[in-house]
C-alpha cells in the first residue's frame, strides 16, 4: 500500500517535472486521468452545467500554469479538487448575497436538509442535502478522496469528514425512501 | 458510533480489522441491518450508475486542451471526433487506477468507483458468508485429508508390495539351451513384449571355434522373469523333476502358457528350469480377526483459551476404546468411544455487542474408525486411523497417525499423533474446535 503511494507519488512528480520542461503530453496524461473526477464534482457540486464547466475549464487550466512555473504537490488529485472546490465556493458566493460564506456552510450543514421531495433523481437529491455534506459525499464518492484528502483538501479535521459523508449518506437515503413511499401511495 | 456510522465508515474501508469483524458479525446475524446495510449498497450502486452516464463533453476537452496547446489546429477536428468517445476513454483511465493511487481506497474515481464498489459490496457480502462458512471449510479440508492419506496409502502399498499372483511367489525362469547354443538377438527381443520382464541375460556369443563348454555356459541365457502370474498351473508341463541345492528345480521339455511361450524363440526346443524362490514376504499377522485397544492422549494442544481470566475447569481428559475387526492385514474397521476435551469459543451479538464465551469441557463421542495399516518391516507397522463419530455438541472427525509395534504375538503397542476436529453449532452458526496430542495405547487381538 505504502509502495504504491510513494510510486504514484514519484510518477506525478515526474509528470509535473515534464510539464515543466515543456512536455504536454504529460499534461494531457493528467487531465485524460482526472478530468472526469474533477467534472463531476463540480457538477454535483454546483447543480449547474454551465457554471460546472467554466470551473472545469479554469482549474486546469490554472493547474497548466502553475505547473509550468515548477508547481510541487503531495498529490495532483486533491490539488485539483481542491482548486475546484474553492472555484465552486467562489461560485456559490458570488451567486448567494450571502456576506460570510463559512457561516453560511455552518448553517446549511446541520438545518438545510428538505424533506419535501418530490420526483427526483440521484443528482436532485444532492442538491437537497446540506451543502457541506453533500461536498464531503460528492468529494468522496465522484472524485473518490479518502477521508484524509477530503480533510486536507477541506481543511477539516478527518472525524468532521466522517461524520459529514455519513451524514449525508444518512439524509440522502431518507430522501429515496420517502420518495419511494410516496411513488407506492401515488 | 452507530451503527449508521459503522456502514459509512466500512464502505470507506475506514473500520479496523476489529472493528470491521465485529461489524461483520453484526450484519451476519442481523437481518435488518442486513437490509439497512444493502440500501447503503444500492446507494453507492447509484452513484456509480450516475458517475458512469456523466462524461465530460468533447468541447471543454477542445476546449483545455486547446488553450494548453497539445491539440494544434490540424488535430482539432481529429480531437473532437476522438472526443465523442472520451467519455469511455477517461472512465476506463480512472478505471484504471493508474492516477493518484486511488485504486485500494474503495471508490476512487467515478468509473473506479464502478468496479471497487462492486467488489466492495460483494466482498463485504462474502465477508460476511466466509465468516460463517470458513468453519465448514475447515472441516472440508481434513476429510479431503483423511482421503489423501487413505489413497495414499494405496499408493504406497503399490510401491511397496512385491508383486501377488494367485502364488505368493516369485518365480524365476532359467532357460537352458540343449540343441543350440548359439543364442541370437531375436531370443532376447523376444521378451521385450511382455510388460514387466527383465532380461538378465549373460553375453552373446558366437560358439564357432573351440571351448565350447565354456562357451555353451557363458551363452547361457538367463532371462529372469519378474511379475509373471501363472494363473494356470496345469499348463505347464513338467516331464521331471531334478533338486539343486539351492532351490527346487524342476526342468520342463515345454510350457504351454502362452505367457511364457512367446518369450521363446520359436525354432529352439530346450528344457526350462523353473526355480521357484521364496518370496521374502511380510510375515503374517498372528491369528484373530478382532482388536480390542485403549488409548491415551497427552501433550494435546487446542485453541487458546484464557483460562487466567476465566477461572473455567481446564478438564483435560484423552481416552478412548476401540474394537476392530481386521478384514486383512491392512484393513481394518470397528467402533470407538471415549472422552475427549475440546477448547469452544463462541461469541453472540446482543445490542450490537459482541459477547465472546469461553470454555473446555470434556466430551463424551462415539463412532466408527477405518483403519489402514501398511507393513514396512517386520515388528514395526505405520498406519492411519479415520474416526467419524459425534459428542452431544456435534460432529467429531479424527484422524491418527501412528506406529505400531508388535513385540508380541497378539499385543501391540501403539504411538503417533491424534487430530481431532469438532463442528458444534450455537444460535444457528457453526464453530469448529480442535486438538492435536501425542496419541498411545496398547492393542490386543483376539
Amino acid at each position: 500500500m505504502l509502495e504504491n503511494v510513494s510510486q504514484t507519488a514519484m510518477r506525478e512528480a515526474q509528470l509535473l517535472e515534464r510539464i515543466r520542461d515543456g512536455d504536454n503530453t504529460a499534461f494531457t496524461e493528467i487531465y485524460t486521468g482526472h478530468k472526469q473526477s474533477v467534472y463531476l464534482y463540480c457538477l454535483r457540486y454546483l447543480g449547474e452545467n454551465g457554471a460546472a464547466e467554466d470551473v472545469f475549464q479554469d482549474v486546469f487550466l490554472g493547474f497548466l500554469q502553475h505547473a509550468r512555473n515548477g508547481l510541487q504537490v503531495s498529490s495532483i488529485c486533491a490539488y485539483l479538487i481542491r482548486s475546484a472546490r474553492n472555484a465552486c465556493l467562489n461560485r456559490i458566493r458570488d451567486r448567494k448575497a450571502t456576506s460570510d460564506v463559512y457561516e453560511m456552510e455552518e448553517k446549511l450543514a446541520d438545518d438545510h436538509f428538505e424533506d419535501d421531495a418530490t420526483d427526483i433523481d440521484l443528482s436532485e437529491a444532492l442538491d437537497r442535502l446540506p451543502e457541506l455534506n453533500r461536498e464531503a459525499l460528492v468529494l468522496r464518492e465522484y472524485a473518490g478522496l479518502t477521508y484524509e484528502e477530503i480533510a486536507e483538501v477541506s481543511g477539516l479535521p478527518t472525524t468532521t469528514i466522517c461524520k459529514r459523508i455519513y451524514r449525508a449518506r444518512q439524509q440522502l437515503r431518507r430522501i429515496v425512501l420517502q420518495e419511494k413511499r410516496r411513488k407506492q401511495e401515488s | 458510533m452507530n451503527f449508521e456510522e459503522r456502514i459509512s465508515a466500512f464502505m470507506d474501508g475506514a473500520l479496523s480489522p476489529g472493528e470491521e469483524t465485529e461489524f461483520l458479525h453484526i450484519l451476519s446475524v442481523s437481518p435488518d441491518k442486513r437490509a439497512l446495510f444493502h440500501s447503503y449498497l444500492d446507494q453507492r450502486a447509484a452513484f456509480i450508475a450516475d458517475a458512469r452516464s456523466t462524461t465530460v463533453p468533447s468541447h471543454l476537452d477542445m476546449a483545455v486542451l486547446g488553450a494548453a496547446g497539445v491539440l494544434g489546429a490540424g488535430t482539432a477536428a481529429a480531437a473532437a471526433s476522438g472526443s465523442a468517445t472520451g467519455g469511455s476513454v477517461a472512465g476506463g483511465s480512472v478505471a484504471g487506477g493508474s492516477v493518484a493511487g486511488k485504486a485500494g481506497t474503495g471508490a476512487a474515481g467515478m468509473a473506479a468507483g464502478a468496479a471497487t464498489s462492486g467488489t466492495t459490496g460483494a466482498g463485504s457480502m462474502s465477508g460476511v458468508t466466509a465468516a460463517s462458512w470458513w468453519t465448514m471449510g475447515r472441516m472440508l479440508s481434513a476429510l479431503l485429508l483423511g482421503v489423501a492419506l487413505f489413497s495414499g496409502g494405496y499408493v504406497l502399498n503399490d510401491l511397496l508390495t512385491p508383486a501377488q499372483g494367485t502364488h505368493a511367489h516369485d518365480i524365476e525362469l532359467v532357460a537352458t539351451p540343449v540343441e543350440e547354443n548359439r543364442i541370437t538377438d531375436a531370443s532376447t527381443e523376444a521378451v521385450s513384449p511382455f510388460n514387466g520382464v527383465e532380461t538378465n541375460s549373460g553375453p552373446v556369443v558366437a560358439n564357432d571355434t573351440g571351448t565350447e563348454e565354456k562357451m555353451q555356459e557363458a551363452a547361457t541365457p538367463h532371462v529372469v522373469y519378474r511379475n509373471v502370474y501363472i494363473t494356470q498351473i496345469d499348463t505347464v508341463y513338467l516331464p521331471g523333476e531334478r533338486t539343486t541345492s539351492a532351490h527346487e528345480t524342476r526342468a520342463i521339455k515345454r510350457i504351454d502358457t502362452v505367457v511364457i511361450a512367446a518369450a521363446l524363440p520359436p525354432r529352439i526346443d530346450r528344457p526350462i528350469n523353473i526355480v521357484e524362490q521364496p518370496r521374502s514376504s511380510v510375515s503374517p499377522r498372528s491369528s484373530g480377526r478382532f482388536e480390542v485397544e485403549l488409548q491415551r492422549e497427552h501433550l494435546s494442544t487446542w485453541p487458546y483459551i484464557d483460562y487466567g481470566r476465566l477461572g473455567v475447569d481446564r478438564t483435560q481428559q484423552q481416552f478412548a476404546v476401540s474394537l476392530g475387526y481386521l478384514f486383512d492385514e491392512r484393513h481394518s474397521a470397528g467402533i470407538i468411544a471415549g472422552e475427549k476435551s475440546f477448547a469452544m469459543e463462541y461469541y453472540r451479538v446482543e445490542n450490537d455487542s459482541l459477547f465472546l464465551f469461553q470454555r473446555q469441557p470434556a466430551l463424551f463421542y462415539g463412532g466408527g474408525f477405518y483403519r489402514y495399516a501398511q507393513p514396512l518391516f517386520s515388528g514395526v507397522t505405520p498406519e492411519v486411523t479415520l474416526t467419524l463419530g459425534g459428542c452431544d455438541f456435534g460432529p467429531v472427525l479424527g484422524a491418527r497417525l501412528a506406529l505400531r509395534f508388535d513385540p508380541l504375538d497378539r499385543i501391540s503397542l501403539l504411538i503417533g499423533a491424534n487430530g481431532t476436529i469438532l463442528a458444534y453449532r450455537y444460535r444457528d452458526k457453526l464453530f469448529t474446535s480442535h486438538s492435536l496430542g501425542l496419541s498411545y495405547g496398547m492393542r490386543y487381538r483376539f
